[in-house]
């Protein structure tokens, strides 16, 4: 009789030790009690009234709610672009705020309109710098998770794009208004047209080399190009002054229509090139 | 279920036709660095496509598992920087939005509580410690009690308290679901994993339970005493699993098949010494 098995509900080494106290209490019970010999009709009958309190002690404390079908409602999406927004630090808040805060005092002074519309002019870097910025909170396992998750990264670029480009029309707002008012709806539209196309391009190519190259350049690139297009206009601004200049050019040039649909072809070529990089699974995070 | 899953990186093999099927439990993958472990955890958890072969879920192919698998998994990435400005609650409310099966707070809360982390709840992640960030990102791979939880070097940075803690949350958990780690610590697996997959060089060398793998070892594993100026001839010559200091000389654990030394006795293997014998001449000191 030595060989047989030892009862499940004893630890392997034939004491208590290594158990916890109420899982001792149990253990003390099962061995004081002797085997009960029922029919088996109403073993089965207790059988089935213990299986329920069993399998509920098996399960997990706090189980989980039914699970996700993937499909995703508006307010959850919304729900989305609003936790991306926790996820940007405070410095970057600080910043657009700074920015909001400026433009609508040049908006109110109305002087210094060549500060406001440089202003204007660095929005579409604002847009690609805060498109690296948010990317750069996926790498190192983060982007892991998220490509994990049932929402995906393509659902969660999609959110931080909606929320960097919400930021990007509330700092554009105050001048398009502005100009809205004072010049009519021509300008008002050529004006959007002006500040969506570069914006719309320069985020698209910035996602697109921060996937191949990383931050830097993703960075670095689309400032030297931008900034030097401002730093030659402003050159070239002469006695005109170079806010009228700018305005000048954004309401007159008639290229500026071809110009804007080749500036958002290629900003959503290079995005979703970019994205589909980013998102495929196929090249490394971290 | 992983069928004949390889990858390279640069031309480098990194898997080769590497086929599995997990069920519930705990199962772990161990092997030395540079085995692809976490090559594998990461192609199980759908963010690495595998250059041959396919993941399979609930006999579902193609995109069809990758989203069953998504609905279904909590995972703990090997290398995790998280934003330090964010709470453990924040981060956790955060992975709730992501997993879209509505999660509520308090359950996110109460977890941390089963962490200990109750009381850090809001304080900024740069404000904890290293073991303490850990456990958040265990946490979070846990957030929902999914059927799937894939943990990469789960234990790294944590200390024997905070290991303990995360052992029990795996075994509240496994009844009825899955749960994959990664180690290259047989003692640490031994103490948690029911099923063993074993790699090494991307190859799967075994698949079985604990007690499979050791029973491979018996007959094979060996303590010898033996006295200080022989150590060292010895450990040119056998591979060793361990080895300690007594007054009078220094036992070696010997694993190896063949032993040709006076004094040496079998010995019961544990699943450490069966590891070892397992990886070969590769890990012979």
């Amino acid at each position: 009789m030595d060989n047989e098995p030892k009862q499940s509900y004893q630890s392997e080494s034939g004491n208590f030790s290594d158990m916890e106290d109420w899982e001792k209490d149990i253990a003390k019970v099962l061995k004081e009690s002797k085997p009960l010999s029922l029919p088996p009709e109403k073993m089965q009958a207790l059988l089935s009234m213990l299986k329920p309190m069993v399998a509920e002690r098996q399960s997990p404390p706090n189980i989980n709610p039914p699970i996700a079908t993937g499909r995703m409602r508006l307010g959850e999406f919304f729900r989305l672009v609003r936790n991306q927004a926790y996820l940007l630090e405070l410095a970057y808040w600080i910043v657009i705020g700074l920015m909001m805060v400026s433009n609508l005092a040049l908006l109110a002074s109305n002087r210094l309109q060549s500060l406001f519309t440089m202003l204007f002019l660095i929005l579409p870097l604002v847009g690609g710098i805060s498109m690296v910025y948010s990317l750069r909170i996926s790498h190192d396992g983060m982007g892991e998770i998220e490509q994990a998750s049932t929402v995906g990264l393509k659902r969660i670029f999609a959110a931080r794009l909606t929320l960097i480009f919400g930021l990007e029309l509330l700092l554009a707002l105050p001048l398009l208004i502005y100009y809205g008012v004072q010049s009519g709806g021509l300008v008002l539209a050529r004006m959007a047209v002006a500040w969506l196309a570069p914006t719309v391009a320069l985020s698209g190519i910035t996602l697109f080399l921060f996937s191949r190259w990383g931050e830097w350049p993703s960075v670095g690139i689309p400032v030297l190009v931008w900034g030097s297009l401002i730093l030659f206009g402003a050159s070239r601004a002469g006695f005109i002054g170079f806010a009228e200049m700018v305005l000048a050019r954004i309401v007159f040039n008639p290229l500026l229509p071809l110009l804007a649909v080749l500036g958002l072809t290629a900003g959503l070529a290079f995005g979703a090139l970019g994205m589909r990089r980013l998102s495929s699974g196929r090249y490394s995070w971290s | 279920m992983l069928r004949g899953i390889s990858k390279s990186f640069d031309g480098v093999p990194v898997l080769k036709h590497i086929t599995l099927d997990l069920r519930e439990g705990v199962v772990a993958i161990l092997g030395p660095n540079g085995a692809g472990k976490t090559t594998l955890m990461r192609i199980l958890a759908t963010v690495l496509a595998p250059d041959e072969g396919a993941l399979e879920c609930n006999d579902l192919h193609g995109e069809a598992a990758l989203a069953a698998i998504r609905n279904q998994t909590g995972y703990l990435p090997q290398s995790l920087e998280l934003p330090q400005h964010l709470t453990p609650r924040g981060l956790l409310r955060y992975v709730a939005s992501l997993r879209l099966s509505g999660i509520r707070e308090d359950t996110a809360m109460r977890l941390l509580d089963e962490l200990g982390l109750g009381t850090m709840a809001d304080r900024p992640l740069a404000q904890l410690s290293d073991g303490q960030r850990r456990l958040v990102a265990v946490a979070q791979a846990f957030l929902g009690w999914p059927k799937l939880v894939l943990l990469d070097e789960f234990s790294a940075g944590l200390d024997v308290a905070e290991k303990e803690v995360v052992y029990r949350l795996i075994h509240a958990l496994t009844p009825g679901s899955l749960v994959v780690i990664t180690s290259n610590q047989p003692a640490e697996v031994e103490k948690i994993a029911q099923t063993l997959v074993v790699l090494r060089d991307g190859e799967l060398r075994f698949t079985g339970n604990t007690a499979e793998l050791v029973g491979q070892a018996r007959g094979m594993v060996w303590d010898a005493r033996l006295p200080e100026h022989q150590v060292r001839s010895a450990m040119e010559c056998y591979r060793l699993s361990r080895v300690r200091q007594a007054d009078d000389g220094v036992t070696l654990r010997i694993v190896g098949a063949e032993l040709d030394l006076a004094g040496a006795l079998p010995v019961e293997p544990t699943l450490e010494d069966a590891y070892l014998l397992l990886m070969g001449n590769a890990l012979k000191r």
